[in-house]
């Protein structure tokens, strides 16, 4: 068992001395799952607060398909943009696979669900009330859509915050599509399954801590936001 | 496609073994003694079965199970399906298979968490033996390798002669090609590394894409790249129709790939079953077993896979 | 601000909520509406107000159909108002900044609106930390702010005590008549009607009479209106 202890021990060592493929991995997982949840959130927003507010026929079965697609695992949603991307794929003219492009639009599709499902749901539960104020009080398009944006900023936050963490946490999409280039497409997760398999344990369990605290991050900032606002 | 999803799940299966292994350890450690395999090591210090061992009779291993640690090309050839059947009829044991990067496979050894390796790495693995880790190398089989590329053949390696294999991996990086490597520690990657020594130099840049991946993988990969790479002949030929690539070098210096089995030193732990893993090294040198892996893929691909070369 | 109801169906689920053929009420009526609970009242006033649709027949203002430019000029107010995430200020400020008041002039009107309603003290206050009545009266102001000429009052003053009702009635009084809006009040109360009132609408098994309020209700309820069902 001494090999953990080690490991971490190991970890500590490699997180301090600012190895730098340890900060390039770091980076690219922020800025793909970032970007993912950037745009994911506009989407998500968008979508959600429009397919909330409306009434329309079979909103219920709309209600229970996205929420199925809320928990889209990964490797299909990598395994069904790989198939787009790819060379003798339909989309293939456009040489995108194995790049960080590719790793954003797998996050987009796995993430838009997460976001809208939530915006959605936020706004069945009290969108109404606030899309109605906006109304009587003779507010137009944009105007109400600036006071929904302000009066659940904590909840489109979490939303937000949320799509960040299952961007930045899962592996299968973007080993697949990204395809874990080493200085291109490498990131967090597929740089602790890869070291994994190497039998480079304190890599690994490096990596683990840095997403780890990550999470935990994200996390604290939507407790934070939500405390102060809900 | 159906390839690198293939080897997703192998991968987390792997991962879920391994996690099993270690509550196990964690659950039945020091206090439970098994009688077994506690007695084996007294009997088989690392000198004594070092002379060819014994064609005759396997012993029956009713219900033991057998932990082969080894690297994902055969497994990913198809080769152990097809030979370990055998071993499980004939001894009664189940093999269990964690196939990873030769790294990860000898690292396995070494933490004692396998019984017997199966594996190409041939330094690492005389190392491993001479460090205690393993008893002694027996060689098994061996495959070469290849180099594969776009049939285009960009930087022109088709019908060119080289001296050594390192001199074509060199042509592909000053023609401006792309190369795909392992770049995951395993046996093939450290055979990459070798050859790129032998060319004298050190590959970077875009054109060098590091995987960090597993050999089928990699293919797909070098593939949708229009890429070349380093490639064991077996797993080329069993994703073949998958592919557009086409073997562009062979027949090398440097492009043999030897394969040597070893039991893990049973002094690291109670757990590891030496008896098995003796049984299991006798069994692939026969005879028999060796002329199964020399029928290996001849009826699919017209040639072997494989060529044994037990002593 | 003239509304006039012509044909209008409206269900729920399979059961008709109402039926009512044409009805007018001219402008400048300060009117009553009251009825059983679960007649729909609140239905009708929401489809008033543009936020519901009827599933026939339709409203009419000033002779035309619903159009979006209505609802600058009508609001709809329930019995617990939705408070905005930010200061009173800020909630009653909100629709005239829609309407492009801004600086001076939006603040000198907030302010004044804050007054008549008496609660200037509030105005830098967080609106969502607002006791039930405070807020009724900030809702109540920011209604009466941008000045509509077509009131929908859902029983906005259900949940005040004897002193804020009072206060509520007689801001809506003199709103009344210094606009000359058109105002519906959804009551409970035969006294807040008589108090406030001189018509009263009477909703009961999907239908709307109309009737003065000269004598005691119990024996108007059932006489002749202006409008016919």
């Amino acid at each position: 068992m001494d090999y953990i202890a080690d490991g971490f021990k190991q970890a500590f060592n490699l997180l301090i001395s600012m190895d730098s493929e340890v900060y390039s991995v770091i980076g690219l997982s922020l800025v793909v799952s970032t970007l993912s949840a950037l745009i994911a959130g506009l989407f998500g927003t968008v979508l959600g607060i429009y397919t909330g507010l409306k009434a329309f026929r079979g909103k219920r079965l709309y209600a229970r398909i996205l929420y199925t697609m809320m928990g889209l695992p990964p490797v299909v949603v990598g395994l069904l943009v790989a198939i787009l991307l790819s060379r003798r794929g339909p989309m293939g003219s456009l040489e995108l696979i194995f790049t960080p492009t590719a790793m954003v639009i797998a996050q987009v599709i796995l993430v838009t669900p997460i976001v809208t499902g939530i915006v959605f749901n936020v706004t069945v539960k009290r969108g109404r009330e606030v899309y109605e104020l906006g109304k009587t009080l003779g507010g137009g398009h944009v105007a109400i859509l600036g006071l929904f944006l302000k009066e659940l900023k904590a909840e489109l936050m979490a939303a937000f915050v949320t799509g960040f963490g299952r961007a930045v946490s899962e592996v299968g999409a973007v080993m697949i599509v990204g395809g874990n280039i080493q200085g291109h497409t490498r990131v967090m997760t597929t740089y602790i399954a890869m070291n994994n398999s190497m039998g480079n344990y304190a890599k690994s369990i490096a990596m683990a801590i840095v997403l780890l605290s990550l999470s935990f991050l994200a996390n604290a900032f939507v407790y934070h936001a939500a405390g102060e606002e809900i | 496609m159906k390839m690198k999803f293939c080897s997703i799940s192998k991968k987390s299966i792997n991962t879920m073994l391994l996690t099993m292994l270690l509550l196990s350890l964690v659950l039945f450690g020091a206090g439970c003694s098994q009688p077994a395999p506690a007695e084996a090591p007294a009997e088989t210090p690392a000198e004594t079965p070092a002379e060819t061992p014994a064609e005759s009779t396997l012993p029956s291993l009713e219900g033991q199970t057998l932990i082969l640690s080894t690297t994902t090309s055969t497994q990913d050839s198809g080769l152990l399906d097809f030979i370990l059947p055998d071993f499980e009829t004939k001894t009664g044991a189940e093999v269990k298979v964690v196939a990873v990067g030769s790294g990860a496979a000898i690292q396995m050894g070494v933490d004692g968490e396998a019984d017997v390796l199966l594996v190409h790495a041939k330094a690492d693995e005389e190392k491993f033996v001479a460090d205690g880790h393993g008893l002694q190398r027996f060689s098994v089989m061996y495959n070469d390798f290849v180099v594969v590329g776009p049939s285009a053949d960009p930087a022109a390696l088709k019908g060119a002669s080289f001296a050594n294999a390192g001199e074509a991996l060199k042509q592909i990086m000053d023609k401006g090609a792309s190369f795909v490597s392992r770049g995951d520690d395993s046996g093939t990657h450290k055979k990459e590394n070798s050859l790129w020594k032998l060319a004298d130099m050190t590959p970077s840049g875009d054109q060098y894409v590091s995987a960090g991946k597993g050999m089928g993988d990699v293919l797909q990969m070098a593939d949708e790249l229009q890429a070349y790479t380093l490639t064991d002949r077996a797993t080329y030929l069993s994703m073949k129709d998958n592919l557009e690539l086409e073997i562009v070098t062979e027949g090398l210096d440097g492009l043999l790939n030897p394969y040597g089995v070893i039991a893990v030193n049973p002094d690291k732990n109670a757990q590891i079953n030496a008896e098995a893993a003796q049984a299991f090294i006798d069994w692939i040198v026969s005879d028999e077993a060796q002329k199964l892996i020399g029928e290996y893929g001849v009826e699919k691909f017209g040639a072997p896979l494989f060529f044994p070369d037990a002593e | 601000m003239e509304l006039r109801i012509e044909a209008l169906v409206k269900r729920h689920g399979k059961r008709v909520l109402f039926d009512i053929e044409n009805l007018r009420l001219p402008t400048g009526g300060l009117y009553g509406l009251m009825g059983p609970n679960g007649a729909g009242k609140t239905t009708l006033l929401k489809m008033a107000a543009g936020l519901e649709k009827p599933d026939h027949g339709r409203f009419l203002y000033d002779g035309r159909a619903w159009h979006k430019g209505l609802f600058t000029e009508t609001t709809y107010l329930s019995q617990k108002a939705y408070m905005m995430n930010a200061t009173v200020e800020d909630n009653v400020g909100w629709p005239l900044e829609v309407r492009g008041v801004r600086g001076l002039e939006r603040d000198k009107r907030v302010r004044l609106a804050l007054e008549r309603m008496e609660i200037p003290e509030l105005a830098s206050r967080k609106a969502t930390t607002l006791s039930g009545g405070e807020a009724q009266k900030v809702a109540l102001a920011r209604a009466l702010v941008f000045e509509p000429r077509l009131l929908l009052m859902d029983e906005p003053a259900a949940s005040l005590d004897r002193q804020a009702t009072e206060l509520f009635e007689s801001r809506l009084i003199q709103y009344h008549s210094e606009t000359g809006a058109t105002i519906i009040l959804v009551t409970h109360s035969a006294e807040q009607a008589q108090r406030c009132c001189k018509e009263l609408l009477w909703l009961q098994e999907g239908r709307l009479e109309i009737s003065m309020l000269q004598t005691p209700i119990d024996d108007t309820t059932r006489g002749d209106g202006v409008g016919s069902f």
